[in-house]
């Protein structure tokens, strides 16, 4: 018994230890090209699929450097992954940057998806919806095996939205317009039906306006008979069971949206 | 026309005044004053001009002989033929109360209200053809009288047992119900009778036919049994609510449902008069093609009701108006994905197309009158099917009340839910197995499936050409939006397509909608036989 409870006593150590080397690892700083003297914001390539040739990552990372004034920015792409690409670039940008600000372009061949993950203040610009859109309007490059193109592309129309211009949402419009044009019409329906509906007398207003006279004169009961059931009251317990409550854990920030090609 | 006693000028019944006032030397004279010769003579009849349309053979009688230049029945604007006939007295008549104006401006108020309403509606040279017409109507005397004969029960628990104590309730009803009124008319909707009600039956006075002077009059055609039941049926509701408030009979539940014919025995109901009566409407047609649009105008109270046709145009401009607000607020909040964009496009196609199949049903509930007792007793006889069938449904709509059916509805409500339950586990095994996309087009697909098969069954029923035109188009859309789905295919042109497809469907479905909303806010031109009367003497 006593070995047991060492080797019990042991094991819980070991994962005591593992937990705490593991949750307090910093940000892996293995593939940072570049870092912004001014920010200290720092780029990232990580291009383990081998999609762009060195004078593309280069120049891909120059591009990359324009963002530094805002935050960190990564680029990686991946020949095996056995989760979802969200999963994927969540895990890779808590790995690379923590939760400080900062933005991630993947490219999963895996599951043949493109994803681009953002945390901190660039978040609060480059929203779910903006990284939907972006994705949406790049994702043809790598569908034709552009993949600079594609990540080039993205890059630009983040810097573009964080420099505080617009990028181009055709079909956003397009499908809001339509979907707005659809609602106000249904709308304006129901407001026809509402307002053609004609009301009719309740009985009570149909006897307000009749000669009507309602009297029992020497109302009375008379006991008739009596019949009975066997049926005991059920049981049921009057205890309530203690609740547990907690409040749960903070939740990370960040999010971002993807498209698959 | 009656004749003025002193100059021999016309006379008519001024509402504000409510005496005969004579267009010449404006003295005033009281109603019942005033007779024809033949009115003292033979006291069952009086005598008329009945002008029939030549388009629809409607009827409407005045005690004036100047030609009528429109059919309010069928709003053709033909000059009437006319005849001297002589009709069967009413027991009594309400008076116009409500001035042509006073209908006219109660009805541009009405109107102002309705956005999209044809321009037409609010020209004052159509509101000019009100006319004030006296309906025909059966007021019903439902007397109570006699001992009360009911059962109550009382339930209460007492250890181990339920103990149910009944008791006869006595005492001796002493009730009436006087002036219970149905339109007599089988040319006026029940429905447009019911929602200009109620009369005040108070003020009911003895009928003379000078009352109609400077109006028209529509005949008696219906059974004045017709509606004894239904009369009975409202004495002896009012009357079960309130035996059972009574102090004495507190605590009971009493055994006969509200709405059981049972209990005209319980309480002596009886009719103990039917009394033909007159009351006044003033009405105006709209006529469209071949569709006819009413307003009618209680000329007691001044209630409206009105068949309000949208203009296309108007609506669309307005839809557009609204969709600018619209179009910011989903930009602003909104961005979906195409798949997301997909989806709503086709919902918002299967919400269209159920929508215009409801309107088929309704359409064809009001072509064939369904509603209307008063025309299907004259079409199909006082007892036949579909009017049976009419009052089986009331009775259940009105047991449905009842607390104790509440629990069939309930019961009804946890089979659905429990089928929708497991439709929707079922779903999101097989989406499990392929993706989430078809949990959602299943549900869109079992909906449009449904609605396209009641549809097909509606349209044919409907008798309305190109009926299946106006879904089939959202429902082809919603099957190749859910294809689309299905496929995921990687470029978004697919999806937009899809989209674009489905919203185009869509839009034509919802004008059809209101094409098919003027068809339900309009009727079909009607066709009347002619009625008879006692016909001497022709123009």
């Amino acid at each position: 018994m006593k070995i047991i409870n060492y080797l019990r006593k042991g094991s819980i150590c070991i994962a005591f230890a593992l937990f705490f080397f593991l949750g307090t690892t910093k940000p892996c700083m293995a593939a940072i090209t570049y870092e912004n003297p001014d920010t200290a914001y720092q780029v990232s390539i990580e291009d383990d699929a081998d999609l762009l040739t060195d004078e593309q990552e280069e120049l891909l990372s120059e591009q990359m450097e324009e963002i530094t004034a805002y935050g960190n920015v990564a680029f990686k792409s991946v020949d095996t992954n056995y989760d979802s690409t969200e999963t994927l670039a969540k895990e890779h940008y808590r790995d690379l940057f923590g939760t400080s600000s900062g933005t991630l372009f993947v490219i999963d061949m895996d599951n043949r998806n493109i994803w681009i993950f953002s945390d901190g203040s660039i978040y609060k610009t480059i929203t779910k919806s903006y990284a939907n859109t972006i994705t949406d309007n790049v994702y043809t490059y790598a569908s034709r095996s552009d993949y600079y193109g594609c990540a080039s592309n993205a890059y630009n129309q983040i810097n573009t939205l964080l420099s505080g211009r617009k990028i181009a949402q055709p079909m956003k419009y397009i499908g809001n317009a339509l979907l707005a044009l659809i609602l106000a019409l249904l709308i304006n329906y129901f407001i026809v039906r509402v307002f053609s509906r004609s009301r009719k007398p309740s009985e009570r207003e149909l006897l307000q306006n009749i000669y009507a006279q309602c009297n029992v004169d020497a109302p009375h009961t008379d006991f008739i008979n009596q019949s009975r059931v066997y049926s005991p009251p059920s049981s049921s317990s009057d205890g309530s069971s203690g609740g547990s409550s907690g409040g749960g854990g903070g939740g990370s920030s960040g999010g971002g949206g993807g498209h698959s090609f | 026309m009656y004749e003025c006693p002193n100059c021999g000028g016309n006379l008519r019944f001024d509402i504000p005044s409510q005496m005969l006032a004579c267009d010449f030397c404006h003295t005033y004279h009281d109603p019942y004053s005033v007779t024809k010769e033949h009115d003292a003579v033979e006291q069952d009849m009086y005598n008329v001009t009945v002008f029939t349309c030549p388009q629809c053979g409607g009827e409407i009688l005045s005690t004036e002989n100047s030609a009528a230049e429109f059919c309010s029945f069928c709003g053709a604007s033909t000059i009437l033929t006319s005849r001297i006939s002589k009709e069967k007295r009413p027991n009594y008549i309400i008076p116009f109360k409500k001035t042509k104006d006073d209908c006219k401006n109660a009805y541009e108020k009405f109107v102002k209200h309705a956005l999209f309403a044809p321009k037409e509606l609010k020209d004052p040279q159509y509101l000019d053809r009100f006319r004030g017409i006296y309906m025909p109507y059966w007021a019903y005397y439902v007397t109570q009288e006699g001992e009360l004969n009911l059962q109550g029960k009382k339930e209460y628990r007492k250890g181990d047992y339920l103990y149910t104590d009944t008791y006869h309730l006595g005492g001796h009803m002493h009730s009436y119900y006087k002036g219970l009124s149905y339109d007599a008319s089988s040319s006026f909707s029940d429905t447009i009778s019911q929602n200009i009600a109620p009369y005040d039956v108070r003020e009911m006075k003895a009928f003379t036919p000078s009352y109609l002077s400077g109006f028209y009059a529509d005949t008696a055609d219906v059974d004045g049994s017709l509606y004894r039941d239904d009369a009975i049926q409202v004495a002896n509701k009012h009357s079960y609510d309130s035996v059972k408030s009574l102090p004495a009979f507190h605590g009971f539940n009493i055994s006969t449902p509200p709405n059981s014919f049972s209990l005209s025995s319980a309480f002596g109901t009886d009719i103990k008069q039917t009394d033909s009566a007159m009351f006044p409407v003033w009405f105006l047609s709209y006529r469209k093609g071949n569709r006819v649009s009413y307003a009618t105008v209680n000329g007691q109270t001044g209630k409206i009701a009105a068949d309000l046709p949208v203009d296309i145009g108007k609506y669309f401009l307005g839809s557009l108006i609204l969709a600018l607000p619209l179009f910011i607020i989903l930009n602003l909040f909104f961005t979906f994905k195409p798949m997301i964009t997909l989806m709503c496009s086709s919902i918002l196609a299967l919400i269209a197309a159920i929508i215009y199949v409801a309107e088929l049903s309704q359409i064809q509930k009001r072509d064939a009158k369904e509603d209307d007792l008063g025309y299907l007793s004259k079409k199909e006889g006082p007892n036949s099917f579909h009017i049976d069938q009419k009052r089986q449904k009331q009775r259940k709509s009105g047991t449905q009340k009842g607390f104790r059916n509440f629990f069939n509805v309930v019961n009804i409500f946890i089979v659905i839910w429990l089928c929708v339950t497991f439709l929707g586990a079922f779903l999101a095994l097989v989406s499990s197995l392929l993706h989430s996309a078809f949990l959602i087009y299943g549900i869109i697909f079992i909906g449009a499936a449904i609605t396209t098969i009641y549809g097909i069954k509606i349209s044919q029923k409907a008798d309305l050409k190109n009926g299946v035109l106006g879904f089939i188009g959202s429902l082809a859309a919603i099957a190749i939006s859910g294809f689309i789905a299905l496929i995921n295919p990687v470029s978004d042109l697919f999806y937009y397509g899809g989209t674009i497809a489905s919203y185009l469907a869509t839009l034509f479905t919802l004008l059809s909608i209101i094409q098919k909303y003027n068809i339900l806010a309009s009727q079909k031109l009607p066709q009347f036989e002619k009625r008879g009367g006692e016909e001497y003497e022709n123009h």
